[in-house]
C-alpha cells in the first residue's frame, strides 16, 4: 500500500472535471470514479446511494420471506417433525376446544404423547393403529383437549352416521352419550350392522358433534397430570443418588474455581 | 453534477490487486450475493418444507377458505374450498360472443354474479382471485354448508372425508357426478346442484340415482371403531410410558445440580482473571 498524502480526508474538490479528480488526495490503490465518487446530495457520493439500494434490497428479500414464513407459524409442528425425523419425534394435530388447529411436534414415549416443554403436562395416548393420518411424507396423529386419545375423523363419521340413524328408527331407546353407547349401543349397533358401519364417502368433520360419544371429563390434561403421578409413585430408584453423591461432584467444581481464585490473589507479581 | 468527493477517507476507494476495482463496488456484489443467498436459502431451505401445506398460505393470501381432504387411509392434502367443495369449473365454460377488448378484461364470475363492481372483477381477473364458490354459493340459492371444522392460522378450515376421490378433477367418479349434476341442474334450474355435500345429502335422500362406478357408503369395520371408541379401559395401556417417565424423572432428579457446574467454573476462573488483572494494573500505577 502507498504512502497517504497528508491532506483532510471527505473534502469536497471546488471543480470538475478530470483535473480537479487527479487533484484529489489519494494514495496507491485508491481509485476515483466521475460517476460513482460524484456527490449527488448532501455531499454524499452516488456509491452510497447504490449501496442503499442493495442494503434495501437485502432487507426486502430477508422481511418478505419473515413475514411469508410467519403465516405458517401455526403448522411450524409439521416442519419440526420432519426435520427431527425420529422415533420419539411425532406430528401432531392438536384441535383446541376453541376448534383451532394447531400442528405440533410432540415427544412419543411407548403409548403416550407429550410436549418437550417439562412444564406442559398435558399428554395422549395412542393405541389406535388405524388413527394415523399421513401428509406430505409425514405421519402422524390428530387429538383434541378435551379427550385424553388420538381421533380417527373416519370412525367418528361413521360412528355419528349410524347412531343418527338408530336414533331416528328408535326414538324410544335413543343412543345419546356415551353412557347409552357403553351399556347398549354399541351391542345394538353391532346387530343392525355385523360387518361394520356405514359411513357417507364425502362427509365434512365437525369436532364437536362426535364428543358426545367419548367419556366426559378425561380430559389430556387430567391424563397427563394422571400419568405423572403414576410415574412418581413406581419409584424405580434403585441409581438415586443420595444427597452426598449429587453434592461431592459440585463441591469439587466449587474447589476448583476457589483455588483458581486464590491463585490469582496470592501469585507473586515479581518480574513484571 | 456535483463534486466528487472521497467519503470516509476514501476507506472505500481502495481497489483490490487483481482487477483493480474499488471496495465500495465489491460492497454492492457482496450485498447483492447476501440478497439472492438469502432469497435461495428461504425459498428452498425454508419454504419448501412447507409444500404439502402451500394452501394455506394462498387461502391466506386470497381471504378465502381452505379444507383438508382425507381418504379413508386417513391420507391427507390441503386445497382450496373451491376444489374440495364444488363440483364445476365455471372458468372453463365458452363464453361467447366477446370482442377481443372485452375479453382481454372479462372476468367470468360477472356472468354468475352480476352485482360484482367492474373495478373489483379486473382487480379479481388479474389478481388471480377465485370467485367459484360465491358462484356456487349462489347458484344453490346459498344452501350451503357453512360452518368450519376447524381455523388453522386464522383461515377457517374444513377436515372432509373423501373416500371415493369425488374432489379427484380427473377421477371418474367426478366426471359421472358432475355430469348427474349438469343433467339435473337443466331439468331444475331452481333446485341446482353445485357442491358435493349437496349431492351426498340429496343421493343419502334418494333424490337423485347413484351412478354406476359412484361409491355412497364405505364399511368401517368394528375393530376400527373399539379403536376409537373403546368401551373398556386397559389399564396397562400407559404403564410403559410410566416407567418411561419414571426413569426420566430419576436422572433429572439425579443431575440436578450439574447444570451449574459450568456456570461455577466459568464464573469462578472469570473472576480470578479480573482479580490479576486488577493486581497487575496496582503493581504498574505503583
Amino acid at each position: 500500500m502507498g504512502v497517504l498524502v497528508a491532506e483532510p480526508v471527505n473534502q469536497t474538490i471546488a471543480a470538475i472535471p478530470t483535473p480537479v479528480i487527479n487533484a484529489i488526495p489519494t494514495v496507491e490503490w485508491m481509485k476515483i470514479n466521475p460517476y460513482f465518487d460524484w456527490t449527488v446530495v448532501l455531499g454524499i457520493p452516488f456509491w452510497i446511494f447504490v449501496d442503499v439500494f442493495f442494503v434495501l434490497l437485502l432487507l426486502t428479500v430477508i422481511l418478505y420471506w419473515i413475514f411469508r414464513l410467519r403465516k405458517m407459524i401455526s403448522v411450524k409442528g409439521y416442519v419440526d417433525a420432519m426435520s427431527a425425523a425420529t422415533q420419539e419425534d411425532v406430528m401432531t394435530w392438536i384441535i383446541s376446544t376453541t376448534k383451532k388447529l394447531t400442528i405440533e411436534c410432540l415427544k412419543k414415549r411407548d403409548t403416550t404423547l407429550s410436549f418437550y416443554n417439562p412444564t406442559n403436562i398435558t399428554k395422549w395416548v395412542h393405541t389406535s393403529r388405524e388413527a394415523v393420518i399421513h401428509i406430505g411424507g409425514m405421519s402422524g396423529v390428530i387429538v383434541s383437549e378435551d379427550y385424553y386419545k388420538t381421533r380417527d375423523f373416519v370412525s367418528e363419521i361413521a360412528l355419528c352416521s349410524a347412531t343418527d340413524a338408530f336414533n331416528a328408527n328408535n326414538p324410544a331407546k335413543p343412543i345419546k352419550n356415551y353412557t347409552d353407547y357403553k351399556a347398549y349401543g354399541r351391542n345394538m349397533l353391532e346387530v343392525s350392522h355385523p360387518e361394520g358401519l356405514r359411513v357417507p364417502v364425502y362427509s365434512i368433520f365437525n369436532p364437536d358433534k362426535f364428543k358426545k360419544y367419548f367419556p366426559s371429563g378425561l380430559t389430556a390434561t387430567l391424563k397427563g397430570g394422571i400419568i405423572i403421578r403414576d410415574a412418581r409413585e413406581l419409584n424405580l430408584g434403585s441409581n438415586k443418588l443420595t444427597f452426598w453423591e449429587k453434592v461431592i461432584p459440585m463441591a469439587m467444581i466449587m474447589v476448583v474455581a476457589l483455588i483458581a481464585i486464590c491463585a490469582a490473589w496470592f501469585v507473586p507479581l515479581t518480574g513484571l | 453534477m456535483g463534486t466528487p468527493v472521497l467519503y470516509f477517507g476514501g476507506l472505500f476507494n481502495y481497489t483490490d490487486p487483481i482487477f483493480g476495482i474499488q471496495i465500495y463496488i465489491w460492497t454492492w456484489g457482496a450485498l447483492l450475493f447476501l440478497a439472492i443467498c438469502a432469497w435461495v436459502g428461504f425459498r428452498y431451505g425454508m419454504w419448501d418444507k412447507y409444500k404439502p401445506l402451500w394452501g394455506l398460505f394462498g387461502a391466506i393470501k386470497a381471504g378465502t377458505q381452505a379444507a383438508f381432504i382425507f381418504n379413508m387411509g386417513l391420507i391427507s392434502e390441503l386445497m382450496s374450498e373451491r376444489d374440495a367443495k364444488c363440483i364445476f369449473d365455471y372458468s372453463t365454460i365458452k363464453y361467447t360472443g366477446l370482442s377481443w377488448v372485452r375479453r382481454w378484461f372479462f372476468n367470468y364470475a360477472t356472468v354468475f354474479l352480476p352485482n360484482l363492481p367492474p373495478t373489483k372483477a379486473i382487480v379479481y381477473k388479474f389478481a388471480g382471485v377465485n370467485m367459484d364458490v360465491q358462484i356456487a354459493k349462489k347458484l344453490q340459492n346459498y344452501d350451503w354448508e357453512n360452518y368450519s371444522s376447524v381455523t388453522v392460522g386464522g383461515v377457517h378450515t374444513d377436515i372432509i372425508l373423501d373416500a371415493d376421490r369425488w374432489t379427484v378433477r380427473d377421477s371418474p367418479q367426478h366426471k359421472l357426478i358432475e355430469q348427474q349434476c349438469d343433467t339435473h341442474n337443466e331439468a331444475n334450474p331452481d333446485d341446482q346442484i353445485h357442491a358435493y355435500s349437496k349431492y351426498m345429502r340429496y343421493i343419502m335422500e334418494k333424490k337423485l340415482p347413484l351412478p354406476v362406478g359412484v361409491l355412497d357408503y364405505i364399511i368401517i369395520p368394528w375393530s376400527r371403531i373399539d379403536s376409537s371408541f373403546p368401551i373398556s379401559k386397559v389399564s396397562s395401556e400407559t404403564e410403559g410410558a410410566n416407567r418411561q417417565f419414571a426413569k426420566e424423572a430419576e436422572e433429572a432428579d439425579n443431575n440436578s445440580l450439574s447444570k451449574y457446574y459450568f456456570p461455577i467454573l466459568m464464573g469462578g476462573f472469570a473472576f480470578a482473571f479480573f482479580l490479576l488483572m486488577i493486581r497487575v494494573i496496582i503493581h504498574y500505577v505503583h
